[in-house]
């Protein structure tokens, strides 16, 4: 297990939820915000940020770090993220392994990287600076991709344990878009899981994804599909209880189905872990012996 | 064969994604060949890369949709579409957040009418952007009645009249207030009369709001954006805006402006 603590099972807080969970609260343990919707002066999304926070562990999660872009790290962007964990102590900070733009441009998409030696330098010093600025681990999670480079010298799966390694940063396996990119890529999913370090992955993230017959496209606006339940499953048996969350971001519906599916998690987790999980609460838990 | 470093990589594929135009134009096939991209049996290396381009165009699409919302049910979906696409060639996004994706559309579609279909449409995208705005701006301490009740009759001359910083200005020659109320309701727009209208948006606690003002109104806040104090207020509207009574009128708009938490605490 890594050395994150176990927050159970929650999900990505979204505007249109702000209402609900206001009035009526939740039955999911915790919630991801995206880093860049709370990087405002005022207003209601940090109001309603203060008010979730007060009851429930956060998770600050980015989609604009670039860590894998090639423009030198926004030192403004990086201190109103600071300001923010600073702010509202968020369980861990969790970004993707991409890059979102180039030359100041920003695509606002999270664009594949070729898994090279020049890479991996590449990316050792910034995490380092993003983690100094933080002063905290980072976590990084495996985006969906939807192209591969020739000169490619190692798997993502390889790459991302040791990028893990040799960055001391986290890892955050989004199971969704392991089997997205598994499908456009033709690999086997399992290997990815296989690969993965047990003690560098903080967290686990499951989403809906589109099937458009040549390629899945990982769209968050559906429900989890079954095969990724399946995937699911195999992670956890092999990386034991994970704090779980549940992203849904397209045609978002009302507040309780996106609960749903992380009640659903939580009844897999339940399935698959049994006394494992049970005797892992005990330990997490403040006034334990 | 050598291939490109991360730099060029990124560079060179940033262009096939943003300017897909472009690449067609050009010699993809040998493009794609040399940045290492693959294509196989289910996907082309072009399609995989298209992939990528339709996905950013229709988050950054739906960006802008979601602040200018009544602009696009105004235009519909392909000619915002179109807007947005000659929007954001010229105005690529250099921020981390979406949330300043549109700053530019209002100013830019005043400069190019020709992707509207009605020139009040361009006052429209000025007033949702204004909403923006005013959405997370600070929050501020509003000054209050009850803060001034308190003040001794020597300080009022001095007391320092700062607007909140959500707060927008507006002179429209067209009624956009009402268009968008009607566009957003999926209601007629051919009985609403032409007008010219002065509105102010601003934040209340967490709700935004937009109201017409009257000229002195408009004039004063304007004026009041310089930071002035009670006694200069009344000054101004004894001598620019010629009140026969400038410490009434100063008042009665004080009272509209505390009602609507439009100033600052000075506390």
């Amino acid at each position: 297990m890594s050395g994150q603590p176990d927050l159970g099972f929650g999900i990505g807080l979204r505007t249109g939820h702000f209402t609900a969970l206001l009035e009526h609260g939740t039955q999911v343990d915790w919630f991801e915000a995206i880093s860049e919707n709370f990087m405002v002066a005022g207003g209601r999304p940090l109001q309603v940020l203060e008010r979730i926070r007060n009851d429930h562990p956060l998770v600050l999660h980015g989609v604009s770090l670039s860590i894998g872009g090639t423009d030198p790290l926004d030192p403004v962007y990086l201190r109103a993220l600071r300001d923010l964990a600073d702010r509202f102590a968020p369980a861990w900070v969790s970004d993707h392994l991409c890059w979102t733009g180039v030359d100041a441009h920003n695509l606002h998409d999270l664009l594949p990287l070729p898994w090279t030696a020049e890479l991996l330098a590449h990316l050792l010093p910034r995490v380092a600076r993003v983690q100094d600025v933080l002063g905290r681990r980072l976590v990084l999670e495996n985006a969906s991709t939807y192209l591969s480079f020739a000169h490619a010298e190692m798997s993502e799966w390889e790459f991302l344990a040791e990028l893990a390694r040799q960055a001391d940063c986290e890892l955050l396996l989004d199971v969704n878009n392991v089997y997205v990119s598994a499908f456009n890529h033709g690999f086997d999913a399992r290997t990815f899981i296989d690969a993965m370090p047990v003690e560098r992955v903080a967290q686990i993230h499951l989403a809906g994804h589109a099937d458009h017959g040549t390629h899945l496209l990982d769209t968050h606006d559906a429900r989890v599909a079954d095969p990724v339940w399946d995937l699911y499953r195999y992670a956890l048996a092999r990386l034991g209880p994970v704090s779980t969350l549940v992203e849904w971001d397209g045609d978002v519906p009302p507040l309780a189905e996106v609960e749903a599916e992380a009640l659903r998690a939580r009844a897999v987790a339940a399935e698959v872990l049994g006394d494992r999980r049970a005797l892992t609460e005990a330990d997490d838990a403040p006034n334990a012996a | 064969m050598t291939h490109p470093t991360l730099r060029e990589l990124q560079t060179r594929l940033r262009g096939l994604i943003a300017d897909p135009g472009v690449a067609q134009a050009g010699d993809l096939a040998s493009e794609l060949a040399a940045l290492g991209i693959r294509g196989d049996a289910r996907l082309s290396a072009a399609e995989r890369v298209a992939v990528y381009a339709d996905m950013c165009f229709v988050r950054l699409r739906d960006a802008l949709a979601s602040d200018y919302g009544a602009l696009q049910r105004a235009l519909g979906e392909d000619a915002f579409a179109t807007l947005a696409r000659r929007y954001l060639a010229a105005h690529p996004s250099n921020r981390p957040s979406l949330r300043d994706l549109g700053r530019h559309l209002p100013a830019f579609v005043r400069r190019c009418p020709g992707l509207l279909s009605e020139p009040w449409q361009a006052e429209l995208a000025q007033l949702e952007w204004a909403m923006v705005d005013a959405f997370d701006a600070l929050d501020q301490s509003p000054l209050r009645a009850a803060y001034l009740q308190t003040l001794p009759p020597e300080a009022w001359p001095d007391l320092r009249l700062e607007a909140v910083a959500s707060l927008g200005l507006l002179a429209c020659d067209a009624p956009v207030d009402t268009l968008r109320e009607r566009i957003l309701a999926g209601a007629d727009l051919a009985s609403v009369p032409g007008e010219a209208v002065l509105l102010r948006v601003w934040r209340q606690g967490t709700t935004v709001f937009h109201r017409r003002m009257q000229r002195l109104e408009a004039a004063a806040l304007r004026w009041m954006f310089r930071g002035v104090s009670f006694a200069e207020l009344c000054a101004w509207l004894g001598e620019s805006a010629r009140e026969e009574d400038p410490a009434a009128a100063a008042l009665r708009l004080l009272g509209r402006w505390l009602e609507d938490e439009l100033l600052v605490s000075p506390t």
